[in-house]
């Protein structure tokens, strides 16, 4: 494991470790980038209130774009929500059946039922496989680079919620 | 009538739980790896049993010894690998065909160790697990086994990693499903050691668990470790009555 | 793995059969394109020709390229005409050379 340059998840960075990180990317390549990717958004995600079966407010007050939910979702290392779903991503040229098909997803459920599903399904089914986005709690024997992490942001959450909520069948 | 109504379902549950969808891997196989499995030819894990073969007849160690000055045709260890991993009374501890090579590699013939994973040791236990190819796999799991079987069943139900996916979230409750292209298979373990496309090279089951650790973003198990083989023990509990395909090949 | 190979060629056939060589080898084919958990480069490491010579001409011949998988194989039929020789040879990016040799023996009805 990486442990030079490696940010204190939760901290934000000065410059001089930023510094750090760029040098030890070039010597250790994928993981510190991971790493780095991950220490953007600290521990954990922000509280959030459960209201019937959505979550109303966005996590942390943050706006969500789109454009940018879309990039986090067919990133492999972010999102990667075709692995599982069908959705407009046509350079995908396979995409998973596992969970439902989210082409239209805006037509059966609210921006606030996307967020739950996204950040917290569990708390509403915990027999589901999908996991939950926002919180690393009550998780075992997670490898070094992602210890303490949750698989997305609150920011990267709220894009992605963001994007979903566009979506309505009619993107390619 | 609900009472029938409940008591169907009630079996239905029960014979789901109890009896997991034990179908082979190669089931999932397009015809052409099909027939790349069948053919003793180009099966591209016959290249480690040619060098098992090689190495079953070379003498090493301060005593000059082969696997042959002992064993005799490798064909002697038939009713070997399917019954692996299997409880030692005497240790106290679950072995592995891996752990048993190795063992005999540097406790009877004193010979330099094979590392996990190295393309000697797969040599070996692919030529040792090719003999028992069509026998059913069959493990011990009562007895003085029960304690690792139970630890090998809770391993394989417990979420972990970053992702917080089980072994038995993907192989049991998802099998058939797809993961982008490729279809979950339903964790059988009859295959190993297998030659699989992903890697261009062959594996052995606790390579495989290594990768799926990874994949879910979980902390990788000691190959050796009683955990691994605890688990292993329960994955071909899972595939028992399977015949050992070894080695096959799969995507 | 080191080099070697796995060749199935007939040793006997009728003067004008077609026959079959079939041939696996054991070979990594590293791209050079990959890098490795530690972000370096692997370097490149293929076989780069196939050759078959048959009774002193050359009767196959393939150039490999970075895009064939690990562990070859390839397979090629020939009209059997005349008895001789069979020399199979691989060649990689490293010098290595590996040869299988074989005598065919053609029968004359």
């Amino acid at each position: 494991m990486p442990a030079a340059g490696m940010p204190v998840p939760g901290r934000k960075l000065s410059v001089i470790e930023m510094k750090r990180i760029r040098l030890g990317r070039t010597r250790h390549g994928g993981l510190l980038l991971l790493a780095l990717l991950a220490s953007g958004a600290g521990a954990d995600c922000a509280t959030f209130e459960i209201v019937g079966d959505g979550i109303t407010l966005p996590l942390g007050g943050q706006t969500g774009n789109p454009e940018a939910g879309r990039r986090v979702a067919a990133e492999r290392q972010r999102g990667d929500c075709s692995i599982c779903h069908q959705l407009p991503l046509p350079n995908d040229h396979f995409h998973g059946n596992v969970g439902p098909d989210l082409t239209a997803i805006s037509t059966r459920l609210t921006p606030a039922q996307i967020r739950l599903r996204v950040a917290a399904n569990r708390q509403m089914n915990p027999e589901s496989v999908m996991p939950d986005y926002c919180s690393s709690r009550g998780r075992h024997e997670v490898a070094g680079p992602y210890a303490g992490e949750p698989i997305l942001t609150d920011q990267e959450i709220e894009d992605v919620v963001a994007w979903l909520s566009s979506l309505d069948g009619s993107a390619p | 009538m609900k009472c029938w109504l409940l008591l169907l379902l009630l079996a239905t549950c029960c014979a789901g739980a109890d009896q997991p969808d034990r179908r082979s891997g190669y089931s999932l196989l397009g015809p052409d790896l099909r027939a790349l499995q069948d053919d003793d030819f180009a099966n591209p894990g016959m290249l480690w049993v040619d060098r098992g073969e090689r190495l079953w007849n070379a003498a090493s160690g301060p005593n000059q010894q082969s696997c042959r000055d002992c064993h005799g045709d490798p064909v002697n260890l038939r009713d070997l690998a399917n019954r692996l991993p299997r409880f030692d009374a005497t240790t106290n501890r679950l072995d592995n065909l891996d752990m048993l090579i190795r063992q005999c590699r540097t406790q009877r013939q004193q010979a330099e160790a094979l590392t996990h994973e190295s393309e000697d040791l797969l040599a070996l236990t692919t030529l040792v697990a090719h003999q028992s190819r069509g026998l059913p796999l069959e493990v011990v799991v009562d007895g003085p086994a029960s304690t690792a079987f139970e630890q090998g069943r809770a391993s394989f139900e417990r979420r972990r990693g970053q992702l917080d996916l089980s072994c038995a979230d993907c192989h049991e409750k998802l099998r058939g499903a797809r993961l982008r292209g490729e279809t979950i298979s339903a964790g059988m373990v009859n295959g190993f050691p297998l030659y699989r496309l992903t890697w261009e090279g062959l594996g052995s089951r606790q390579r495989m668990i290594r990768w799926c650790n990874e994949a879910v973003r979980a902390k990788p198990m000691d190959p050796e470790s009683q955990r691994a083989l605890a688990l292993e023990l329960y994955l071909a509990w899972r595939s028992r009555g399977l015949a050992l395909e070894a080695p096959a090949v799969r995507r | 793995m080191s080099l070697s190979a796995r060749v199935r060629i007939p040793t006997e056939a009728r003067a004008g059969e077609v026959i079959e060589i079939r041939t696996l080898v054991s070979h990594p084919m590293e791209t050079g394109f990959r890098v490795d958990s530690f972000g370096r480069r692997v370097p490149r490491k293929i076989l780069t020709r196939f050759s078959c010579h048959y009774d002193g001409r050359e009767i196959v011949s393939m150039d490999l390229r970075p895009g064939i998988a690990a562990n070859p194989y390839v397979a090629f039929r020939f009209v059997a005409d005349v008895s001789g020789a069979i020399e199979l040879r691989w060649e990689g990016d490293e010098g290595e050379v590996l040869i299988e040799r074989s005598h065919l023996e053609v029968i004359r009805a």
